[in-house]
C-alpha cells in the first residue's frame, strides 16, 4: 500500500463532495468571470454554459441524459432532458491536467489502454464517483463504436435505461427511414416516462433555435476563409467545439455563435489575423486535437503556420424541418460526411482545401478513433496527387503519456519545412 | 566560406565543417548528460581538426533531436530536411533516404534538388532504431559495432517475432538459452528490423536510388538485410552517420548565400 494511500483517499472523497455540489459551480463561475474578465465575450458565454450544465447535472431539476457528440442535441432540448457529454468533459479535464489520474484509475479497474482515452477519463470519473449520475443514456453508433460499449457498461453500472441509435453506413432514403423510426420510438418512450409531450410548438421552437445557430456557424465559417485567418482552429477545437456539439437547440448556443460571429466579423473588417505573419494555412483533420499540455500550437506559431480550418467545424447538414422532425434529424445524422464510404470525406476535405486556401493538411490520428485513422492514407494519396501535402500525426487526445514533445515537434517542423 | 553543421542526436553528437565544396573535418561523440558542454566540445574538436576557429564560421545550423539546445546556432532545421540535403549532396541521384538513427527511423522522399517531397517516421516506440540494436547487442554480450560482421557469419535462419524492445530482448535471451548461435540471432534481428523499415518505407513511393543514412547504416549485416528486402539500388555513404550534420552545413551555406 502506498504511503499516501489515506491521503489520496481523503482527497478523492473531498473532490467528490465538491464536484457533486451544485454550489461549487456557482463559485467557480464567479471566480472564472473575474479571472477571464479580459477574454472575448464568446469565451465567457461558453464558461457560463459549461458551469450551468455542470450545476444543473448536480441539481437534477430535469432528467440528466448522458450522450455522445454526434447524437443531435436538439432531441434532448425538445424532450426537456439535460444532455451531458462525458467525452467532451474529458477533454476539459485533460486541458486542466486531471485526465491522467482518472485514466490510471480506469486502467486499474480493467479498462484497457486500447479504449479511447476520452472514455478512459470518463470511466475514471465514474469510478471515483466525481460526477453526477445519469438518469438515462442515449448514444449513437455514429463514427464511434467504443462509446456505445462504454455507455452500455455505464447503463449497467448505474442501472439506468440505455437507448442506442444505430446509424446506418449509407446515406439513402432507407437509412433515413430506419433512423427516423428509431428517433421517434425513443422520443415516445422517454415522453411516457417523463411526461413530456413533444408538441409541434416545442419542435418548432427548438428546431428554429438550432437553425438560427446553424446560420451563424455557416457565416462564421465563411469569415474563416479570409486571409489572414481571423480565428484559430486550435480554439475552434476547444471551447467552440464544445458548443458545436452540445448547444444546438439551446438559447445559449445561439447567443454564443451570434457573439462569436460578431467578434470574428470585427477581426475580418480590421484585418486582424491569428498571426502577425501568416505563412502556411493548415487544415486540421479529425474531430479532436490533444487537450493536455502540449507544444503543437507553439510549434505551428513559431513557423508562422495557422490552423485556418478544421473539418469538424464544417456544417454538413441541411436546416431542420419542423414539419418532418424525425426524418429531418435522421437526415442530419446520415449526411455526416465522416460516415459511409471514404470518398464522401475526401470530397469534403478537398473542397475545404480549396475554399480555405490551404497549403497543407494535418491529419491527427487519435489512437482511440479507429474510424478516422483507417482512411488517413487514402486521403493522403488523393491530396498528394492534387499537390497538397499531408502529414499524418499519430497521437492521443486525452492521454498525455502517448505524447512525445520532441518527436511531435520534429514531425510538424519537417512538414512545415517541406511546405516552405 | 566556412560553415558548420551540428547534428545533436539521442545517442551521438555529430559536427562537421564544410568549406565551399569540401568536407574539411567532422567529429562524432556519444551524447551525455551535459549536452550543452558536449556540443561545444564536439564543435571545438572539429574546428581543431580543420584548423579553423569559431569566429571564422560564416554560419552554423543545428539539427537532430537536440537542435533547440544549441544557442549559438543561426538556425535549427529538422533532421528530415538535413538528411535530404546531405544525401542529395553525396549522391544527386538519391530519391529516397532511409535514416535509421538512435531513437527513430525515417523514410524520406526527395526530388532532384534535395527537397523533401514526403516523409514518414516510426511510431513512438524504439523498434527499428539504433537503440533497439544496442539493447540486443547488450543482451547478446556483443559490441554494437560488431553486430554487422557477426551476422555475416550466420548459416541458419532464425525468425525474431517481437519488435517491442522489451519483448525482443527476452526472446533473444530465450534463444541464447536454447543454444542458438549468436550470429544467427543477430541476422534474425536484422531481418526483423529491415522488415519493419521496409513496410514503413513502402507507404511512400520508393524510388531509386535509396541512400541509407544514420549510424545503423554502418552495420553491414543490417545493410545487407535491407538490400535484400528492398530489391532496389542502395547507396551507402562512406560515413553515413554524418549525413545529417552535412545537410545542416549545406543549409548553413544557403543561409549565407541568401543574406
Amino acid at each position: 500500500m502506498p504511503d499516501n494511500f489515506l491521503n489520496d483517499d481523503f482527497k478523492s472523497a473531498l473532490i467528490k463532495k465538491i464536484a457533486k455540489n451544485s454550489n461549487t459551480y456557482n463559485i467557480i463561475k464567479a471566480g472564472s468571470k473575474l479571472y477571464f474578465r479580459k477574454s472575448p465575450e464568446s469565451f465567457k458565454i461558453w464558461l457560463d454554459f459549461l458551469f450551468y450544465q455542470l450545476k444543473e447535472a448536480c441539481k437534477k431539476r430535469k432528467p440528466v441524459v448522458w450522450t455522445n457528440i454526434y447524437t443531435p442535441s436538439e432531441l434532448f432540448y425538445a424532450l426537456d432532458l439535460f444532455p451531458i457529454y462525458p467525452e467532451v468533459i474529458s477533454g476539459v479535464l485533460a486541458s486542466i491536467g486531471t485526465a491522467n489520474y482518472l485514466i490510471e484509475t480506469s486502467e486499474s479497474k480493467f479498462y484497457t489502454t486500447d479504449l479511447c482515452s476520452f472514455y478512459r477519463v470518463a470511466a475514471g470519473l465514474v469510478l471515483k464517483d466525481w460526477f453526477p449520475k445519469p438518469d438515462l443514456i442515449i448514444s449513437s453508433s455514429q463514427l464511434c463504436d467504443g462509446s456505445t460499449k462504454f455507455f452500455r457498461n455505464m447503463s449497467k453500472y448505474y442501472n439506468c435505461e440505455y437507448y442506442l441509435i444505430n446509424t446506418p453506413y449509407y446515406d439513402d432514403l432507407n437509412s433515413q427511414k430506419y433512423l427516423a423510426a428509431q428517433l421517434e420510438e425513443i422520443a415516445y418512450k422517454i415522453g411516457k416516462v417523463n411526461g413530456q409531450h413533444l408538441s409541434n410548438e416545442k419542435i418548432n421552437y427548438f428546431f428554429n433555435l438550432s437553425n438560427q445557430t446553424r446560420e451563424y456557424i455557416i457565416k462564421l465559417n465563411e469569415f474563416r476563409k479570409n486571409v489572414p485567418s481571423p480565428l484559430s482552429g486550435w480554439d475552434a477545437m476547444a471551447y467552440i467545439l464544445y458548443m458545436f456539439f452540445s448547444s444546438l437547440g439551446a438559447k445559449k448556443g445561439l447567443r454564443f455563435y451570434h457573439t462569436l460571429y460578431q467578434e470574428t466579423e470585427e477581426k475580418v473588417n480590421r484585418k486582424i489575423g491569428v498571426l502577425k505573419e501568416e505563412k502556411h494555412r493548415i487544415l486540421w483533420l479529425h474531430q479532436v486535437r490533444p487537450y493536455y499540455k502540449n507544444e503543437i500550437i507553439q510549434n505551428l506559431k513559431e513557423n508562422k503556420a495557422v490552423i485556418s480550418f478544421e473539418e469538424v467545424s464544417y456544417v454538413y447538414w441541411q436546416a431542420l424541418d419542423p414539419q418532418r422532425p424525425w426524418e429531418s434529424l435522421a437526415q442530419k445524422m446520415t449526411s455526416n460526411f465522416g460516415v459511409g464510404p471514404i470518398e464522401r470525406r475526401i470530397k469534403t476535405v478537398y473542397n475545404l482545401v480549396r475554399e480555405y486556401k490551404i497549403d497543407g493538411v494535418i491529419h491527427f490520428s487519435q489512437r482511440g478513433c479507429r474510424q478516422s485513422c483507417g482512411g488517413a492514407y487514402i486521403i493522403k494519396d488523393f491530396l498528394q496527387e492534387k499537390g497538397i501535402p499531408m502529414l499524418i500525426l499519430d497521437g492521443d487526445g486525452a492521454d498525455s503519456r502517448n505524447y512525445s514533445k520532441g518527436q511531435t515537434r520534429t514531425r510538424i517542423e519537417a512538414f512545415l519545412e517541406m511546405l516552405s | 566560406m566556412t560553415v558548420a553543421g551540428l547534428d545533436v542526436g539521442s545517442l551521438t553528437i555529430k559536427t562537421l565543417i564544410l568549406e565551399d565544396e569540401k568536407i574539411k573535418s567532422f567529429t562524432i561523440i556519444p551524447t551525455g548528460a551535459d549536452v550543452n558542454k558536449l556540443i561545444r566540445d564536439c564543435l571545438e574538436m572539429t574546428l581543431k581538426k580543420s584548423g579553423d576557429n569559431f569566429k571564422n564560421l560564416s554560419s552554423i545550423v543545428a539539427t537532430g533531436y537536440g537542435r533547440i539546445n544549441v544557442p549559438f546556432a543561426d538556425k535549427s532545421i529538422t533532421e528530415i530536411t538535413c538528411h535530404a540535403l546531405g544525401a542529395n549532396w553525396l549522391n544527386p541521384e538519391t530519391r529516397t533516404v532511409i535514416d535509421i538513427g538512435g531513437q527513430d527511423s525515417k523514410v524520406i522522399s526527395i526530388d532532384k534538388n534535395g527537397r523533401v517531397v514526403d516523409f514518414i517516421m516510426n511510431d513512438k516506440c524504439a523498434a527499428g532504431t539504433g537503440r533497439f540494436l544496442e539493447v540486443m547487442a547488450q543482451a547478446l554480450g556483443v559490441k554494437t559495432e560488431e553486430l554487422g560482421n557477426e551476422s555475416l557469419k550466420s548459416k541458419k535462419k532464425i525468425t525474431i517475432s517481437s519488435m517491442c524492445t522489451v519483448f525482443a530482448e527476452s526472446e533473444v535471451i530465450s534463444l541464447v538459452a536454447e543454444g542458438c548461435a549468436k550470429e544467427d540471432i543477430i541476422r534474425g534481428l536484422h531481418k526483423a528490423i529491415s522488415n519493419r523499415i521496409c513496410s514503413m518505407a513502402c507507404r511512400l513511393r520508393l524510388e531509386n536510388i535509396i541512400t541509407l543514412t544514420g549510424g545503423v547504416a554502418k552495420n553491414t549485416g543490417m545493410v545487407q538485410a535491407l538490400k535484400k528486402r528492398l530489391k532496389a539500388k542502395v547507396f551507402v555513404p562512406e560515413e553515413p552517420q554524418i549525413v545529417g550534420a552535412l545537410g545542416a552545413a549545406i543549409a548553413a551555406r544557403k543561409i549565407v548565400y541568401s543574406e
